[in-house]
């Protein structure tokens, strides 16, 4: 009886390990950016990057946003999960709970604006990555990804992949509240 | 029965030989591995001294994909990959340690990055099983073994004597 009884406790053990294991997302890789400040950039806007004078292209800077909760999304023109999370960015905009700053990553202006033209634009201002180097600072692996920085400029939460309508209404919208609720107390 | 067992034991030997053969095969094939594949040999010319180019390969090799995840960034096509063997190159190029690049890597990526993982109490599971299973493997055995070759003796003398004519009738 015995000598059943540990190898059928082992075969149950290593298949709950695994069926727990089966749950798990492999795409979702924590980040270490989470409870961090905001990495620095300074990129023109995607409206201005064009303009002749270099005055005229205003820089876009994590620091400017200091002060308020506010919502950085990594999108691409050339990414088609960007337009499966479109709609719901859309809604998450028209709640005017915080402004969606966008990181136009690795894009062609051109193809970008057209993209923002022909689906409706979200976005209170699109930050121009054409390099992929702010990006690459904050991580950036896998167009679409969404990250949710407090008053004091630090990341506080990070979504990877398309934000699903659930996602924006039980998961986002929620941590900006806890995170302006913090500020004002 | 002396000699039987004296068999016995030679096939022990050789089982353990074969063990250690085995335990040993993965560190034949690691340097196999450190070889840069031909298909980025466009990627590795240009460098200042070959300590560089050492370094670099390496380093593509350590790193992996986020993207084609179980593929390092040298074995990797999709262009995550592209652009981190890009950031190596050139964090490489302005002279910068295996350390430093490494260490640039994890704070975007996180350890997910690195092939070797540090040993903290996260990845202790994964640094020390193989070791408890090893272990409990050669404690186990001897043991077995021993067991086996009591119920090899537990032969009653009438077996055995059957056993041995039929043997011999056999030649």
């Amino acid at each position: 009886m015995n000598r059943y009884l540990i190898p059928a406790f082992a075969f149950v053990l290593l298949a709950a390990v695994l069926a727990w294991g089966l749950t798990l997302n492999p795409r979702e890789i924590p980040s270490p950016l989470v409870g961090k400040p905001a990495p620095a950039f300074s990129l023109p806007s995607l409206e201005a990057v064009d303009a002749a004078a270099e005055t005229a292209r205003d820089a876009i800077s994590p620091a400017d946003f200091v002060g308020q909760v506010w919502v950085l999304n990594v999108w691409a023109s050339w990414c088609a999960a960007c337009l499966d999370e479109h709609e719901n960015l859309m809604a998450l905009a028209r709640t005017q709970s915080a402004p969606i700053i966008g990181l136009n990553y690795k894009d062609a202006a051109d193809d970008a604006r057209a993209w923002l033209e022909k689906w409706g634009n979200p976005y209170a201002v699109s930050a121009y990555d054409e390099a992929g180097q702010a990006g690459f600072d904050w991580g950036v692996y896998g167009v679409p990804e969404t990250f949710v920085i407090d008053t004091a400029g630090v990341i506080r939460y990070k979504h990877i992949g398309p934000l699903t309508r659930a996602d924006i209404t039980s998961i986002i919208l929620p941590h900006i509240g806890k995170l302006q609720a913090e500020a004002v107390q | 029965m002396k000699k039987k067992s004296f068999i016995f034991c030679k096939k022990i030997k050789r089982l353990a030989v074969c063990l250690l053969l085995g335990l040993l095969l993965p560190l034949a094939n690691a340097e196999d591995v450190a070889a840069p594949p031909p298909a980025m040999a466009d990627e590795s010319t240009g460098w200042q001294t070959p300590q560089q180019q050492t370094t670099y390969n390496t380093l593509i090799n350590e790193l992996r994909c986020l993207v084609c995840q179980n593929q390092s960034i040298a074995e990797s096509g999709a262009d995550l990959a592209r652009d981190m063997r890009t950031v190596v190159r050139t964090m490489v190029a302005q002279g910068q340690d295996a350390d430093a690049i490494v260490a640039a890597m994890v704070a975007r990526y996180g350890d997910f990055v690195r092939y070797q993982p540090p040993l903290d109490w996260r990845t202790a599971a994964l640094w020390l099983l193989p070791f408890a299973l090893a272990a409990a493997g050669l404690w186990w055995l001897p043991r077995w073994v021993r067991r086996r070759q009591q119920a090899r003796v537990r032969l009653s003398a009438e077996d055995a004597a059957y056993a041995e004519k039929l043997l011999k009738d056999d030649k």
